[in-house]
């Protein structure tokens, strides 16, 4: 009689758990894309405004940018912590 | 001639700022407890490894609100800095950002302003020294655009416009 039970083999595990980390690493590139898009998008505001305020004000004075610049790093550095963090975790699933 | 139309020959920037730093609060505040969430779930992926299932569904539901509340939170606190009230001598214009989605440009020319009023209410407002402005352009209704939200030291705003107005 044919056993009814499903034999779980080597090769499902290994397939499903490929499939697993190929979904995660999937799902971290779009997390940097989406981030990359903030980024962009923000640098090109901050320069129109910046220089909207030129055009009305040629003194006005330069704003300084290491708060931003600083900000968006952290953001990008982040953004790939929790990107390698939780791909390292995954693996250490027991 | 003007290179840039939006600006006018015989306009002089007084102030620019952005709003009240409050308005960083409720991301930070969501941020903090929805990363506090996601810790959890992972601890208790972790500690449920002997059920697969159940260590795999909590990890996923780990990452996704990890993932999503750190890009809701930076890209709401970019657009946030992103907004700015600008006064010159001719106009008032209100600079409102949504990264991506919208970018929008309120002004209000100085000789439609027929009156300003600046509100400061509730604890948070006048503890914090922040509140609105609002604008009587001579229409019959009040309108949320006439207003501006999150204005640091309002009162103070209000008397500058005001005299901006005399002088116009």
């Amino acid at each position: 009689m044919q056993s009814l039970c499903h034999t779980v083999t080597c090769s499902d595990v290994e397939t499903s758990f490929l499939t697993a980390v190929g979904l995660l690493l999937l799902i971290h590139l779009i997390s940097l894309g989406v981030m990359t898009s903030v980024i962009l998008e923000y640098r090109h505001i901050h320069k129109k405004r910046h220089m909207f305020l030129r055009d009305l004000d040629p003194n006005h004075p330069r704003r300084s940018s290491w708060n931003r610049r600083m900000f968006v790093g952290i953001y990008f550095l982040l953004t790939l912590v929790i990107a390698v963090g939780s791909t390292l975790f995954y693996f250490l699933l027991p | 001639m003007n290179p840039n139309p939006t600006t006018r020959a015989d306009e002089e920037l007084i102030i620019a700022f952005s709003t009240h730093w409050i308005k960083y609060g409720t991301p930070i505040v969501v941020y903090i407890v929805l990363t506090g969430i996601s810790m959890l779930l992972f601890t208790i992926a972790y500690l449920s490894g002997s059920a697969p299932v159940v260590s795999t569904i909590t990890f996923a539901l780990g990452g996704m609100i990890l993932l999503v509340s750190h890009h809701w939170f930076f890209y709401k606190i970019m657009s946030e800095s992103l907004v700015e009230i600008i006064i010159t001598n001719r106009r008032l214009i209100y600079l409102e950002e949504c990264l991506l989605i919208c970018d929008d440009m309120h002004e209000v020319t100085l000789e439609r302003i027929r009156a300003v009023e600046a509100h400061k209410r509730g604890l948070m407002e006048n503890l914090f020294r922040y509140g609105s402005l609002w604008f009587d352009t001579g229409g019959s209704s009040i309108e949320s655009s006439r207003s501006i939200p999150l204005v640091p030291h309002p009162h103070r705003h209000a008397r500058e416009i005001a005299r901006l107005m005399k002088q116009a």
